[in-house]
């Protein structure tokens, strides 16, 4: 969608929540330069706002207030706790990370450093990222696929090859014209290893996570936080390397946070940020 | 209602300063249309009942953050359900089990919290907003509630009415357009809560 274009015909489905991701944010990055187009958004939304009246009138158990009411007490003792741990977690950025990877830097450390990716898992999340990823990579390294036992984590079949030197170098280079940030925390003496890699000539980020498992029953979902406006990135599921993609490109500035959410992940954050960090 | 009602603006100062008592005041003015949009998308009390409190709840943490710009409190509050309702229907069940308004029995007991004078009101507000969707030319009508009830994407639309998407967009663009003028002509201001 051009910015020279409105975006006034897709602005019904947008208030009403008929997009995509990728639509909604087209239709949110005009708005945001066109007053136009803000306009008839903010016109519409009103409309919006009165279409739960339509509904017919249901009243709710006697006891919702209180069972509410209740739950405020033990957020507010979870809040206490998670403020502690957002103090703990809060970390400044590594200038080494913080900075795009040069092409090819020294034949031996970027082996290792190739190899630890291949073996820590950030190829798993190259590989991941769906076709277009995929077939870059092969191209560029021709690689031969030894498809190991794969993790199973979110019931998504995640890929473990094995390279050879040569073709790590050629992968190498090719995830070297992406950026990474690295967004690892320590928590009560404990690493949680978190990069964002951005990688070229893609709409998509991804983030690459050792999560540990959220408190009770909830899920960790992580957000994108661009000149205000709050995007959503989706969940990011416990475990191991675990790849999360971020449905949008991101760039120095923006703020990478993590909120704790109902299983499913919320559409907006439901709570403080437990975690953020600016790329 | 007393002299001094506060208003919804007030509330949220107030449960941004953890007062516990604006959380039920605004609980007492919402709860009903909040649980009538959740029960209409989700088709069942019992989660409509946890979106409700989910709602409740996320205003209760994020009201330090709360922004006028962003909408009223009201529209805040029944967007949080709305998407919650949307998110537990994709997660759980088909869209097409969700049910029809005309359908859903009419609840007679009258809340007592709001006054008397505050319930007529939303009465009429309600029956307003109603009588103008059902004004509304019926493939406008149903590509709105299939969005807005149902949580179908505007492809997901087109393919279920068999028209192509940009008559999807136009219909669901003209259709609110229709309905803002109808709402406005009627004295019903869309953004009057």
């Amino acid at each position: 969608m051009s910015d020279n274009l409105h975006v006034t015909e897709s602005s019904g489905a947008y208030v009403l929540g008929a997009l995509s991701p990728d639509e909604a944010h087209e239709v949110e990055a005009h708005a945001a330069a066109c007053e136009q187009c803000r306009k008839e958004i903010a016109d519409l939304r009103q409309v919006v706002s009165v279409l739960p009246l339509a509904c017919s009138s249901q009243e709710p158990s006697a006891d919702l207030k209180a069972r509410i009411l209740a739950a405020t007490k033990g957020e507010d003792q979870a809040d206490a706790v998670l403020r502690r741990a957002v103090i703990t977690t809060r970390q400044p950025k590594r200038d080494f990370w913080h900075r795009p990877v040069p092409s090819w830097a020294g034949v031996a450390g970027w082996l290792g450093l190739a190899a630890a990716c291949v073996v820590a898992g950030i190829f798993i999340g190259v590989v991941n990222e769906r076709d277009r990823m995929m077939t870059a990579l092969e191209r560029t390294t021709a690689l031969t696929a030894n498809e190991a036992a794969a993790p199973a984590v979110s019931g998504v079949a995640y890929k473990v090859y094995s390279v050879s030197a040569d073709q790590v170098q050629r992968a190498v280079d090719f995830i070297g014209e992406s950026e990474v940030w690295d967004l690892s925390v320590s928590k009560t003496g404990e690493r949680i290893p978190c990069k964002v890699i951005q990688p070229p000539k893609v709409s998509h980020a991804m983030l690459v996570s050792d999560m540990p498992p959220a408190k009770n029953g909830m899920v960790y979902e992580v957000w994108l936080i661009r000149k205000g406006t709050v995007h959503r990135g989706g969940v990011v599921m416990p475990g191991h390397r675990v790849q999360t993609t971020i449905p949008m490109r991101v760039q120095s500035g923006d703020v990478i946070a993590f909120s704790m959410e109902p299983p499913g992940g919320s559409a907006v954050p439901s709570g403080p940020f437990v975690m953020e960090q600016t790329l | 209602m007393t002299a001094s009602r506060r208003t919804d603006d007030q509330l949220l100062v107030a449960l941004a300063q953890r007062e516990l008592f604006a959380l039920e005041e605004l609980y007492d003015r919402y709860s009903k249309v909040a649980y009538s949009l959740a029960y209409r998308i989700v088709g069942d009390r019992g989660t409509a009942e946890d979106v409700v409190q989910d709602a409740f709840l996320s205003v209760w943490r994020q009201a330090t953050t709360y922004r006028r710009e962003r909408g009223a409190p009201r529209t805040w509050l029944l967007s949080i359900v709305h998407h919650r309702s949307i998110d537990r229907l994709r997660s759980s069940a088909s869209p097409s089990t969700t049910i029809p308004y005309e359908d859903l029995p009419e609840d007679s007991e009258e809340t007592s919290k709001p006054s008397i004078w505050q319930q007529a009101w939303n009465n009429v507000r309600a029956e307003t907003v109603r009588r103008a969707l059902e004004n509304l030319p019926v493939e406008q009508k149903k590509s709105i509630e299939l969005a807005y009830f149902s949580g179908y994407t505007q492809s997901e639309i087109a393919e279920l009415m068999g028209v192509p998407l940009g008559t999807v967009k136009g219909r669901m663009r003209i259709g609110l357009q229709k309905l803002r003028s109808m709402l406005a002509t009627s004295g019903i201001g869309a953004s009057s809560s």
